[in-house]
């Protein structure tokens, strides 16, 4: 494809045109590039070269001409960007210093004005080492990296308590720190409510509720999956909890893991117990067995978000599932199935916790790889899971699989409804709903044309200050014919409904446990942490320090190698020669 | 001397750098120092090649440098020769000496003599012809073979007189020194470095009594219109430090880098006077116009010496006015470039400070094992050739050297240590 | 900030009237273009390409410090023989004006036939300027009968760069015309009234305007009092190849059959 750039009135060196040129050639994806003045003897010259096009007769003499043959149209947004930066400065190169990127600590250090915060991204069997760097140079660590052990993780939980820092994962996947968004993070107002979680979009989708309702969250901060385990001892959320809970702009503490180990469990409960503050606590898969005076247990992720919302407001927790009524669809008796295509794990967790505590009753589940929830009509996918993703973008970046998922259920005849989210924010596709809109269109026209009715439920995770929007993502889904579910709470139960289920809520009593005195101070760099806007060394993946630069916190991009390519030999060789000591020379 | 840990080589080759005292202290014809250039022997740039595979800018300097020794008539006859193999070839850097480009090296030709004070070794250098069609592009026509005999009669004669009139000869070291300030870094401009030379000896030529009045000037007018003649002699002095600092016989400096247009080679303090080799790349820069990428030759010449001291492309912040000819940039990209190497250079020259890097020392010891933990290749400056003898420079630009030569001679030191995989 | 010119061409001069304003029309490396109303151009910077005679000589310092307050679109008023911005002052009262070096008698055609024999032209022939082509349409400049404008209309604006290929071979050709007369003089004529037409950029324009007249820059004027190939070479290294596109048009124009 031809695409014509005219810069009118616009003259340069010619050696910055001959540099742009050569830089715009050895683009990957650009095939032919010329640049000249818009001359009509020039324009001659453009045709004759087979580089013709119909805006180049618009061009004038005293216009910079640039024609590009590129495969994608995307390309010439990058072209465009070329040519902005080269005519802008004259050198095309001035002021750098603002973008200076590092390749290794020294120089990110230099680059970077007082850091506290490593963002890491590498692979994960380097993210460790990394970490342990950070670490030392006095940095809290958020490792979004997974692959890192678990013998590696405990070593830096407990490195950084004696450090007085925190370490967030790994594996984490989402976090707020001072209303900063890290990783795949939605745009929330800021507010009085602290969350520590240990998964990634459980704590998007209590944010994002909390936002809806108007109210705001400053620190949300991401413990990591293991956390809460034993040998982890909840380290990192401890600290988190101990941090929100010194911090006098905090009103309200909002913990999410799935169920912990049983005394660390105790343990974390044991500390919320010392806590004044009024604290929400939600162990997703756990049905609350009782309710404390000054700590909420709830049941789901919407239900902690709600009751979160009323605390911060000084009401009196209240919360009412919701089932959306008016949902026209006539099943028939043979469409029995409930089927989950997620890009959220912890979203598709709570849907498999809640249809199976619907009909537990009635449907063995079956142990199935690959599955959340497979029973003999249900089915729950997490699509971000390793098995759908390797060698393949996360669901929430490529809609591929989800598109493949609606249509094999849709044409199954057994199937009654269909739920999938989509998760928007920093990270996730530019326009996700208007990926999977003909697809949810043509399922339910298939659905009729055989004479069957469908449900398609929708759930959108985010906030209208999202890049991609909150409503227009709504609105795009609603268009296509889903039904859009205000929480994956109501969705499910929607669902469930339309099956002819129901998910009890627990009423419980409210118990009073005691509890042993903790020392709940912490240290000065957690506080500092949460309570200024970090200043941030990337390590991995670039498209994060554009995120974090564009909310407006100072981050410097380390562009991390393996030593030596990652060649493993040659690392041993290295190893062996820098730690030579001997005789022989 | 033993040195108990491989930094402690390392540094070791880096002071004998730093204590090297370089003189420029003749002309000389190339036999007359190295005895292995006999009759139908040619030394050329990089490491060892055959004629076959030379690229042909390096095939016409052969024929050029026959012509020029008169060992045969025409081009055919030295084609002759060539072909079947009537030609022995040694690369330049067995024998002391270093070459530009195709580096070709007959015995008759003049060479330039540094001596390294320090150490007592000598190297060789033949000097630069200018621009234009010249020997060292394969450029091998009448008016190319006539300068190389006036250099030989003429320029190189006068050169030597007028060395030799200067007490221990012209200290490299200061010149440099002078020039890095004036914004050289002596791989792709020398033109500081060239015009202190011509005001060291233009007034000793000029009194030079026994030379004809005609003769004087026109060295002094081919050293005023040579802008890269102090390269050939940055060259040399190179050679001469880097020799002196391979004799400590261990560590991971590098102490040669070259290339044949087939291969690049390097060579490291620990492993002697062994070559690891790997395919050369191609400059990326900026060409003349009307030429291309594609009438590129492949990356050649022994003068990567400069980058092997430190200086060159490595140097790239000292000649800010170099970066936007080499098509690198502006003045940020060459702070950047610099910034860069000292990640893979592990100390500074104290000798060679850098104002436009805040008085930073020049950089200095390529450790091979920095390279290979960064995967960083160091920076060279480079002229750019036509791949067709004879059309001399097209551009110029920067190139890099393929990493698998550090990666190859790592392994063979730690090896030659007792590593075992 | 007042700063000071180093020397005016008379083209300019002529052009900064009391009173009248010129807009900024674009800014490089080595200096600055001003238009009038009528887009007559002036030039000020450094004399590292040369001087022009609608040019405002400045010394490098003088044009570095005047880059810094300016940007495109900003517009100058002359005042007092003083060129005014809002943050700016350039004195031209006292300065001096440059010559216009139309002394083309003095060109010693044969040295300068011999030292261009040095300077490859090949590149050319796999251009749209090759030689056959160039030759052809000097051939016919001699002769005054026919119409030369579908000829000149292919040479102007044509090729890279702000001066196009094409512009600058045509002022090389009019350079030679003047050291050794040759072109009739109804094509020049021709020529004059179609680059008043939008067939080139200003830049080249004002260039071809000039070289009409008899006026060019001084790395070409430079030619007649110094023919060596030192003079070629630094008129070569003008621009990244304006300068070796007008020599290859006095080339062409010097050795027609």
């Amino acid at each position: 494809m031809l695409y014509t750039i005219i810069k009118e009135n616009t003259y340069q060196d010619s050696i910055v045109l001959m540099l742009l040129s050569n830089k715009l050639s050895a683009m990957d994806g650009v095939n032919k590039v010329s640049i000249m003045m818009g001359t009509p003897a020039n324009k001659d010259i453009f045709k004759s070269s087979g580089l013709g096009t119909d805006e180049l007769e618009k061009a004038k003499p005293n216009d910079i001409v640039i024609v590009v043959d590129a495969e994608q149209e995307e390309k010439v947004t990058e072209v465009k960007e070329e040519v902005e930066a080269a005519l802008k400065g004259e050198s095309g190169s001035q002021d750098a210093s603002k973008d200076q990127e590092a390749h290794n600590w020294k120089r990110a250090l230099e680059l970077a004005n007082n850091p506290n915060l490593a963002l890491i991204s590498i692979p994960g069997q380097y993210a460790a080492m990394e970490a342990e760097n950070a670490l030392n140079e006095g940095l809290h660590v958020f490792m979004f990296s997974d692959n890192v052990a678990k013998e590696d993780e405990v070593k830096l939980k407990q490195m950084a308590h004696e450090k007085g820092l925190l370490v967030m994962g790994p594996d984490c996947g989402t976090g707020i720190i001072h209303g900063l968004p890290l990783a795949f993070t939605n745009i929330v107002k800021e507010g009085d409510i602290g969350v520590v979680g240990a998964s990634g979009t459980g704590i998007q989708e209590v944010t994002t509720i909390i936002d809806r309702y108007g109210k705001g969250v400053t620190n949300a901060i991401g413990t990591g999956g293991r956390d809460l385990s034993t040998e982890v001892g909840a380290i990192t959320a401890l600290d988190s909890i101990k941090a929100l809970n010194e911090d006098p702009k905090v009103k309200v503490i909002t913990v999410i893991s799935k169920p912990p180990a049983k005394e660390v469990q105790e343990k974390v409960l044991n500390v919320l117990r010392n806590i004044e503050k009024p604290v929400v606590t939600l162990f997703l898969g756990d049905k609350p067995a009782y309710q404390e005076e000054n700590i909420y247990h709830a049941y789901t992720l919407e239900e902690a978000a709600v009751v979160s919302v009323q605390l911060s407001n000084g009401e009196k927790p209240n919360f009412e599932p919701k089932v959306k009524e008016d949902v026209n669809v006539a099943l028939k008796d043979s469409q029995v199935g409930i089927k989950g295509y997620y890009s959220g794990g912890t979203l598709a967790y709570e849907a498999a916790v809640l249809v199976k505590a619907a009909f537990e009753d009635e449907v063995p589940e079956e142990k199935k790889e690959a599955y959340i929830l497979k029973t003999k009509h249900h089915e729950i996918i997490d699509l971000g899971d390793d098995i759908y993703t390797q060698g393949k973008p996360h669901p929430m970046i490529d809609p591929e699989k989800r598109i493949e998922m609606l249509e094999t259920s849709g044409n199954d005849p057994e199937t009654a409804v269909i739920m999938i989210d989509n998760v928007i924010g920093y990270g996730s596709h530019d326009d996700m709903a208007n990926e999977l809109a003909p697809t949810i269109k043509r399922v339910l026209e298939n659905a009729r044309q055989d004479g069957r009715e469908l449900a398609v439920l929708a759930t959108v995770v985010g906030t209208e200050q999202d890049p991609q929007g909150y409503d227009k993502q709504v609105e795009t889904l609603r268009e296509s014919g889903a039904i859009i579910c205000e929480t994956n709470d109501q969705m499910v139960r929607t669902a469930i409904n339309l099956v002819g289920g129901k998910v009890e809520q627990p009423v419980v009593d409210v118990q009073t446990f005691d509890h042993t005195k903790e020392d709940l101070s912490v240290d000065e760099k957690i506080m500092s942490l949460i309570n200024t806007k970090p200043s941030v060394i990337n390590i991995g993946l670039k498209s994060f320090t554009e995120a974090v630069q564009s909310s407006g916190s100072e981050c410097v991009q380390f562009n991390w190698r393996p030593i030596a390519g990652g060649d493993e030999k040659l690392m041993k060789v290295l190893q062996f020669l820098n730690y030579y000591e001997g005789d022989k020379i | 001397m033993g040195y108990k840990t491989i930094n402690e080589a390392n540094e070791a080759v880096n002071q004998k750098i730093i204590a090297a005292a370089p003189f420029l202290t003749d002309v000389v014809p190339a036999k007359s120092v190295i005895p292995e250039l006999e009759e139908h022997v040619l030394l050329h740039a990089g490491p060892p090649i055959k004629y076959e595979n030379m690229t042909d800018p390096m095939q016409g300097s052969c024929v050029g440098a026959i012509l020029f020794e008169g060992w045969a008539e025409d081009e055919e006859g030295a084609r002759e020769l060539l072909e079947n193999n009537k030609i022995t070839f040694i690369p330049c850097h067995h024998v002391n000496a270093v070459g530009p480009m195709g580096g070709i090296t007959s015995p008759n030709m003049p060479v330039l003599v540094v001596v390294n004070k320090e150490n007592g070794n000598e190297a060789y250098c033949q000097m630069n012809e200018g621009i234009g069609a010249v020997l060292r592009f394969g450029a091998y026509n009448e008016q190319v073979i006539n300068r190389l005999h006036w250099m030989k009669d003429v320029l190189g004669p006068v050169l030597s007189k007028a060395l030799k009139a200067m007490e221990g000869g012209l200290n490299v070291n200061v010149l440099i020194a002078k020039a890095i300030a004036m914004g050289d870094e002596f791989h792709q401009r020398n033109i500081a470095a060239s015009l202190a030379f011509l005001k060291e000896v233009a007034p000793i030529i000029s009194a030079l009594e026994d030379v004809e009045k005609e003769k004087r000037t026109e060295v002094i007018q081919f050293l005023a219109d040579t802008d890269q003649f102090f390269l050939n002699v940055a060259m040399a002095t190179g050679k001469a430090m880097m020799d002196a600092a391979a004799t400590i016989g261990h560590g991971t400096v590098v102490t040669a880098m070259c290339r044949n247009g087939e291969n690049f080679g390097i060579r490291i303090a620990g492993m002697g006077d062994e070559w690891f080799t790997a395919p050369v790349n191609t400059p990326q820069g900026l060409y003349f116009t009307g030429y291309s990428a594609e009438d590129a030759n492949t990356d050649i010449g022994d003068s990567a010496i400069t980058e092997t001291m430190g200086v060159g492309g490595v140097a790239m912040i000292a000649a800010p006015a170099v970066t936007r000819f080499v098509g690198s940039g502006g003045f940020n990209d060459a702070l950047e470039t610099s910034n860069q190497m000292t990640e893979i250079y592990i100390g500074e020259n104290p000798n060679f400070a850098i104002p436009t890097w805040d008085f930073k020392g020049a950089c200095l010891g390529l450790d091979a094992r920095k390279v290979v933990e960064t995967g960083i290749t160091p920076v060279i400056n480079t002229g750019i050739a036509h791949k067709i003898a004879g059309y001399g420079q097209i551009g110029a630009g920067t190139v890099n050297p393929p990493i698998e030569c550090f990666e190859k001679a790592i392994t063979a030191y730690a090896e030659k240590l007792g590593f075992k995989e | 900030m007042i700063l000071e010119t180093s020397a005016i061409g008379s083209v300019a001069l002529e052009l900064l009237i009391e009173g009248k304003k010129f807009t900024i029309h674009s800014i490089f490396e080595k200096g600055w273009n001003i238009i009038d109303c009528n887009e007559e151009l002036i030039f000020l910077g450094t004399d590292e390409n040369g001087t022009f005679p609608f040019g405002i000589l400045l010394d490098p310092q003088t044009k570095q410090k005047a880059k810094a307050e300016i940007e495109a679109g900003d517009t100058f008023i002359v005042r007092n023989k003083h060129l005014s911005h809002n943050r700016l002052d350039i004195k031209f009262d006292n300065t001096k004006i440059l010559p216009l070096n139309t002394d083309f008698e003095h060109a010693n055609i044969n040295i300068l036939k011999e030292n261009m024999q040095q300077i490859s032209f090949e590149s050319y022939e796999s251009t749209d300027f090759e030689s056959i082509r160039v030759s052809e349409l000097i051939c016919k400049l001699q002769d005054a009968s026919g119409n030369l404008e579908d000829e000149f209309r292919y040479f102007i604006g044509r090729g890279q760069g702000l001066t196009p290929t094409g512009d600058d071979i045509l002022v090389g050709i009019l350079y030679g015309h003047f050291i050794n007369p040759f072109i009739a003089s109804n094509h020049l004529k021709t020529l004059g009234k179609l680059i008043e037409e939008p067939l080139t950029t200003i830049v080249s324009k004002r260039f071809l305007t000039c070289a009409l007249e008899g006026l060019f820059s001084s790395k070409i004027t430079q030619l007649q009092h110094d023919s060596s190939l030192e003079s070629l070479k630094s008129l070569m290294k003008v621009g990244s190849s304006s300068g070796k596109d007008t020599l290859y048009g006095i080339w062409m124009a010097l050795n027609k059959e």
